[in-house]
This record gives structure tokens, C-alpha cells and sequence, in this order.
């Protein structure tokens, strides 16, 4: 942490953390104006995580550009995959068959209910709940396990393929899951009542890093956190995809149970809910597994894509992931543009921290659950 | 020499006498250095090492992981490999002098708790009418110390700590003083071997049991230790390992387990039996040491319960620390003196008739 010296004694003071303090929950600079405990103003500089993955896959052939997408944010990878497959999709006009739809709609809800878990031990250790951090990971691992069992990889699986999927479904996958989404039921039974039962870990989150409605709309966030604020807007809903138009799940909003709507505490709860709904959502999808091929078309290096462009949404755990495909008809994109939700997320922090204190820095940014790998890209 | 050896300190020294086989004669200054040596080298190192291995065993099944299992004896020089490593590593240098003291200074003002700390009825180097509140006067100075240190400081955010810290030592001091109080009332001294004498072998002779107000104190003074020393699940949460590397951060270890250590000794000695002998005169070597290890063994049970529990706490705030020390701990501490002083003219009522 470095500080003005000069203005020690003045009634503000300047502090500064990052690229890399265990304080951020990403590689980003947090600058802060602080009066007492109290921070005034803050900004952030990112850029630290820059990979240049955008362009590297620009650089690539359309088959083997997946290893970079891959990348753009590796806690959950087949969301970015999931998202330049549809875009391709469009602009080749390849009808992806239902059983390859289904499979995708499986492998990602399973990301969706990884990442959360993610997010909540994360917010588990900023809060030093270290205990529960560990028990959540725990679970984690088993979703994990399925990503190996139907992928072949616990990261960057680089599974989908333009028009469906790179294998069909692993023997003995459809049990795996019903055995993890039952056991993950269970679990999270325990997790309400080790956290949101505990008074010291609601009042660590409850009133704390409140984003109205209105602001959360005006900064263009999406995803839980928007929803949290009492935001309706899902992808999976607004503009279905994969075939979500024929299950029926529900989208948790953010009720203010414990604090106000929208505050950290909404955002976890949101979150728990969604992993809830996503278990739902799995157990009614792979009894729904349509008979049929899982790939419309095998396509190889020498893969050329129609002159064209195509902009295509998906709802990943962060929110909103939309990716933008332009091809002049050759071998390799033209240009791939990323929207990714957490990079229009952090505009909210700045506004956010205003009048937080500086203890409260720590869960107050977790519970946003951002990505900088996903940010800088 | 004997002139500086001599002087008069109300002790009941006798059982580390018969500890290191010297005579009554000995100067105590003379028997407190070689016990503090002894004790430093022979017990709070060892237990440093073991309890260290046993609490993040224990932690580790807790939290459905394996623990630390790769050095000698199945992980158990797991610490002292940690803390080895910690020295090797490259020094922090301080810029002014004294930061660059203090850390010797703090050091010194814990490590004088040693003196006062009860072992056993003839094991206490300092034993006056309110012997009882001295080591709390030696938490004290450390505490000053760390708050003068923070002036001239080159980080801010420690003078901002360091600040916080000194209303939060203030709320969890006044719980703490309240339960000795308990103690004081209940025997009607300050002197740490009366209040030690007054607690036999039996569980119901202990001062956690003797009243329906003395479990209160307990549970209080034990809390107020936890926030007063800074301890999990009351340690700031900026106060992390950040600014603390190296050699500084072996030592820091070691002082949060002698503070936590020396505060479960305190504990076990008001309220857990402590230790006495039948009489002063009776004091051998085995007798002692079975006084000492007895201690010992009850300091290092709570010890282990008290970190394993922890870890199973979320991290408070610091507002919400002393919010719960002040509407808590304070009322509760309250509550049960007010109990313990009517239970005590009610016993003495009930002993008259």
C-alpha cells in the first residue's frame, strides 16, 4: 500500500492497493480517498490481466481459435465457448441437433452451479469463514469430477464444436449427476445454516455495498448481482437459447430479506437460490436427453466460415457474455468482440464503495464476484 | 550483587525451589531466570511445535481436509519446519528506530507475564493482595507500547489500525476485569494463592461451577481474551499477514501462542481449578511438577478447544467487535458479579445461621 505522506495530517487521505493485494478478489489498482474509516471516492485501473486473447484468436483458424476462447475466463470456460459456437452458427445457418443442444444446456447449468460455488467460498474467506470456504470446495470438486468424467478435462475442456458437441454423453454421466445434484441439495442445506443462519455473517453482508435498481440498469449490469437489485432480465429467459424455452425454472430476484434490496446479502442469496434452481434444471434435463446425433457437422482445420457477422448472447453465472463474429470468408475470423459481464460490472464498484468503510472493502468487492481474467481478456 | 538479589517480593516461589532442587535461600531473581529459561526452552517451545500440529489437525478434520502430513512423525515438525522457513527468509528492514524497537519492546512487555502467571499455589513469583490484575497491567503496557509504535508510522493504514484497535482493547477490558472481579468476590482476595487455594481436585470446588454466575465469568473472560488479544475470530481483518513477513511474522506466531497460552493459564487458574498443594511445606519435585504439568495440561486443552472452535466463526467486524463487547460481554459480565455478590452474602448468611 503506498500514501501521501503530506497529507497525513490533512482530513482526507489517499490510499492505494493492488495489482496484487490479497485485499482485491483480481489483479486491479483500487485508489481510495478516505476520511477516517470512511472511503469518499475510489477508481480503479485495470488492464493488468491483459492477454490478448481477443486477438489471438483472430490470429487462429476457426477449429483451434476454441484454445483461446477457452481462456477468456477460465473458472468457466464453456459459457465463452457456448457463445462463439452460436455466433458461428449463425452466420454458417447450422441447425444444431436437440441432443447436442440438451448436452450443452447440461455442461453449462454444471458451470453455473461450479462458478457459484466458487463465488461463495470466495465470499466465505473474505469474510474469514474458512471453514465453510473449504466445505464448498469440497463440492465443487465433484462438479469438476463431471466436467472429467463427460469432457475428459476439469478446465478449459474445449468441448463444443460448431454444430454440436465434440463426444456424446459418457456412460454412467446421467448418474453422476442425479448422485452430485442430490448430494449438492443436502449440502446446501448445511451451507444456509452455517451461513445465512449465522447473524455474524449476515451482519458482515446485510446494508453493506447497496445497488439500487436504477443504478444497477444506468451502469449496464447483468446477471446476479443485477437481479440482486431486483433487475428482471435473464438471457436464458429474455432471448432463449439452447434450448432453455423448454424447461421451466425460475430467475431469483433480490427480495431484501434480511437488509435492503440489493445489499451484499441479497447477492448471495440470489446466487444460492440460482444454484438451487440450476440443480432443478439439470435433474429435469438429463431425464430429457432427445435421441440423435450431438454433432450437426464435423468440421476440420480447413474450415471456412461464409463472409458475415453475428452477435450472440448467453447468460453466464456473471451475467450477460455476448460475443460479436465477423468473417470476410476465409479461414480465420476476422475479428471476435467480447462483452463480458464482468468488465461492465466493475463500473459499478467506484459507486458502490462511496461511503463504505474500509473494512467492509474486502466482502463488499467479493460479493460482486468479478473476473478479471474476463475483464482484461 | 546481593543487594540487587535481595529485594523483598511477596512470593510463593517455593515449588519451583523444589523444581530445580535449590534451596530457600536462593535469591528470587535468580530462581525466576533460570525458570523463565526453563519454561521458554523446555515447555513453550515444545508446545509451541505441538499444540501448532494438534490445532491444525484438528482444524483440518473439521474442514473435511487432510491437514499437514509431510514433515517427520507424520507432520508433526510441521510448525517448527514453518517456522524455520519464516526466519530464513529475507528481513524487512524498518526505517525508523523505533519501529524498529518496538517489536523488542512489545516482545519484552509480553514475555514479563511469565512473572505473574500462576502455576500452582507454590509456583508464583509475584503473589501480593492484588497479584490477580497484574498480568492484566502487563497486557496493558504491551498494548500501549503497540499504539505509541504506530506513531511515525510509515503506513497509514496501521495508525488507522492501531487507532481502532485502542477503543476495542478498551470495550474487551472492561468484560475481562469485570469476570476477575467474579473471582476476587467469590474468595474475597486478590491474591492468586488464595484464589487458587480455594479450589480443590473436585469439579464443583472450581470457580466455573462454584456459583450459577461463575460459568458467566468464564465464558466472558474467555471472549474478552479473544478480543483483547486480538485473536481469531476477533482479529482485525486488516490486521492479516500483510505487512508481516519472514523473521517478524515467526516471532508474531509465537507471541499470539504465548498470549492465547498465557490468557488460558490465567483462566484455568480463576476459574478451571488451577493448581494447589495440601501444604507449602510439602512442596517436593514431584509434587511441583505435577503442579506445573496439571497447569499445563488444563491451559493447553482450552487452548486447543478455543482455536479449533474458532476456526469455525466468521471474521467480525471491528464495530462489531466492540458492539459485542460492549452489549454483550459488559451487561454479561455485569450480571454476573451483581450474582456472584448476592450468592456470596447468601452463603455467608446461610454458613452464620
Amino acid at each position: 500500500m503506498i500514501y501521501s505522506r503530506e497529507r497525513l495530517h490533512s482530513q482526507n487521505t489517499h490510499l492505494s492497493w493492488g495489482p496484487s493485494d490479497p485485499l482485491l478478489p483480481g489483479v486491479f489498482k483500487l485508489f481510495a480517498e478516505t476520511e477516517g474509516d470512511l472511503i469518499r471516492s475510489a477508481k480503479i485501473e485495470t488492464g493488468f490481466l491483459h492477454k490478448g486473447l481477443e486477438k489471438c484468436s483472430e490470429k487462429r483458424n476457426w477449429f483451434t481459435s476454441m484454445v483461446s476462447i477457452d481462456r477468456i475466463e477460465p473458472e468457466t470456460p464453456l459459457f465463452t465457448e457456448l457463445a462463439f459456437c452460436i455466433a458461428v452458427e449463425e452466420i454458417c445457418n447450422i441447425q444444431v441437433p436437440r441432443r447436442a443442444q440438451t448436452i450443452r444446456l447440461i455442461l453449462c447449468e454444471l458451470g453455473r452451479v461450479g462458478s457459484h460455488l466458487n463465488f461463495l467460498s470466495r465470499l466465505a474467506i473474505a469474510t474469514g469463514f474458512e471453514t465453510v470456504s473449504h466445505y464448498i470446495f469440497r463440492e465443487r470438486e465433484l462438479i469438476l469430477d463431471l466436467f472429467e468424467l463427460m469432457t475428459g478435462r476439469r478446465f478449459n475442456p474445449n468441448f463444443f464444436r460448431f454444430g454440436g458437441v465434440a463426444a456424446d454423453i459418457t456412460e454412467g454421466f446421467i448418474e453422476r449427476i442425479h448422485e452430485t445434484t442430490r448430494l449438492i441439495e443436502i449440502r446446501l442445506r448445511e451451507y444456509h445454516a452455517l451461513m445465512i443462519e449465522n447473524r455474524a455473517f449476515v451482519d458482515r453482508l446485510a446494508w453493506q455495498g447497496i445497488l439500487s435498481t436504477e443504478l444497477a440498469q444506468f451502469k449496464g449490469l447483468t446477471g446476479p448481482s443485477a437481479r440482486a437489485s431486483g433487475l428482471r432480465y435473464d438471457v436464458r429467459k429474455a432471448e432463449p437459447y439452447s434450448g432453455y424455452e423448454q424447461f421451466d425454472f425460475r430467475v431469483p430476484l433480490g427480495m431484501g430479506s434480511r437488509g435492503t434490496t440489493g445489499d451484499g446479502f441479497d447477492r448471495v442469496m440470489v446466487r444460492l437460490e440460482e444454484i438451487r434452481e440450476s440443480l432443478l434444471l439439470l435433474s429435469h434435463a438429463v431425464d430429457a436427453v432427445p435421441a440423435g446425433d450431438f454433432l450437426a457437422l464435423h468440421t476440420q482445420f480447413e474450415f471456412a466460415v461464409p463472409a458475415g457477422e453475428a452477435y450472440s448472447r448467453v447468460e453466464s453465472p456473471r451475467g450477460m457474455l455476448a460475443c460479436h463474429v465477423v468473417s470476410d470468408g476465409g479461414f480465420h475470423p476476422v475479428r471476435v468482440q467480447w462483452r463480458t459481464p464482468s468488465a461492465s460490472n466493475i463500473e459499478i464498484i467506484p459507486e458502490i464503495l462511496r461511503g463504505a468503510t474500509l473494512q467492509d472493502l474486502p466482502v463488499v468487492l467479493s460479493s460482486f464476484n468479478l473476473s478479471m481474467a474476463e475483464v482484461d481478456r | 550483587m546481593n543487594g540487587l538479589t535481595d529485594f523483598t517480593i511477596t512470593t510463593s516461589s517455593y515449588g519451583w525451589n523444589a523444581l530445580f532442587g535449590l534451596s530457600e535461600q536462593t535469591p528470587v531473581l535468580v530462581i525466576l531466570l533460570i525458570s523463565f529459561f526453563f519454561f521458554f526452552i523446555l515447555v513453550l517451545f515444545p508446545l509451541y511445535f505441538l499444540l501448532g500440529f494438534f490445532e491444525r489437525k484438528l482444524a483440518a478434520d473439521l474442514q473435511a481436509r487432510v491437514g499437514p502430513n509431510r514433515t517427520h512423525g507424520k507432520g508433526l515438525l510441521q510448525v517448527l519446519a514453518d517456522t524455520l522457513k519464516l526466519e530464513n527468509k529475507e528481513k524487512k528492514i524498518e526505517t525508523t528506530v523505533f519501529r524498529r524497537v518496538s517489536p523488542h519492546l512489545k516482545t519484552a512487555a509480553l514475555y514479563s507475564t511469565f512473572a505473574v502467571l500462576p502455576f500452582g499455589t507454590a509456583m508464583i513469583f509475584l503473589d501480593s493482595d492484588s497479584s490477580v490484575f497484574i498480568p492484566f497491567a502487563c497486557f496493558g503496557v504491551l498494548f500501549l507500547i503497540s499504539l505509541f509504535a504506530s506513531d511515525g508510522s510509515i503506513d497509514l493504514e496501521d495508525e488507522i489500525l492501531a487507532h481502532r484497535q485502542a477503543f476495542l482493547w478498551l470495550s474487551s477490558w472492561v468484560p475481562a476485569m469485570i469476570s476477575v472481579f467474579i473471582s476476587v468476590v467469590r474468595v474475597g482476595s486478590g491474591r492468586w494463592s488464595t484464589i487458587l487455594s480455594s479450589q480443590s481436585h473436585g469439579p464443583l470446588s472450581w470457580g466455573v461451577f462454584s456459583s450459577p454466575f461463575g460459568f458467566l465469568g468464564f465464558f466472558v473472560f474467555l471472549f474478552s481474551g479473544l478480543v483483547a488479544l486480538q485473536l481469531p475470530p476477533f482479529h482485525s481483518i486488516d490486521r492479516g499477514m500483510r505487512h508481516r513477513a519472514g523473521s517478524s511474522l515467526a516471532r508474531f506466531n509465537v507471541d499470539q501462542f504465548y498470549s492465547l497460552f498465557a490468557w488460558c493459564i490465567l483462566a484455568s487458574a480463576l476459574f478451571l481449578g488451577g493448581q494447589h498443594t495440601r501444604e507449602i511445606s510439602d512442596t517436593s519435585f514431584m509434587w511441583s511438577a505435577f503442579q506445573l504439568v496439571s497447569s499445563l495440561v488444563k491451559a493447553s486443552l482450552l487452548y486447543i478447544v478455543l482455536r479449533v472452535v474458532a476456526r469455525a466463526m466468521p471474521q467480525l467486524r471491528q464495530d462489531q467487535m466492540t458492539e459485542f463487547c460492549w452489549r454483550v460481554l459488559t451487561p454479561l459480565a455485569l450480571l454476573s458479579l451483581i450474582g456472584e455478590v448476592i450468592w456470596a452474602q447468601l452463603a455467608l448468611v446461610g454458613g452464620s445461621s
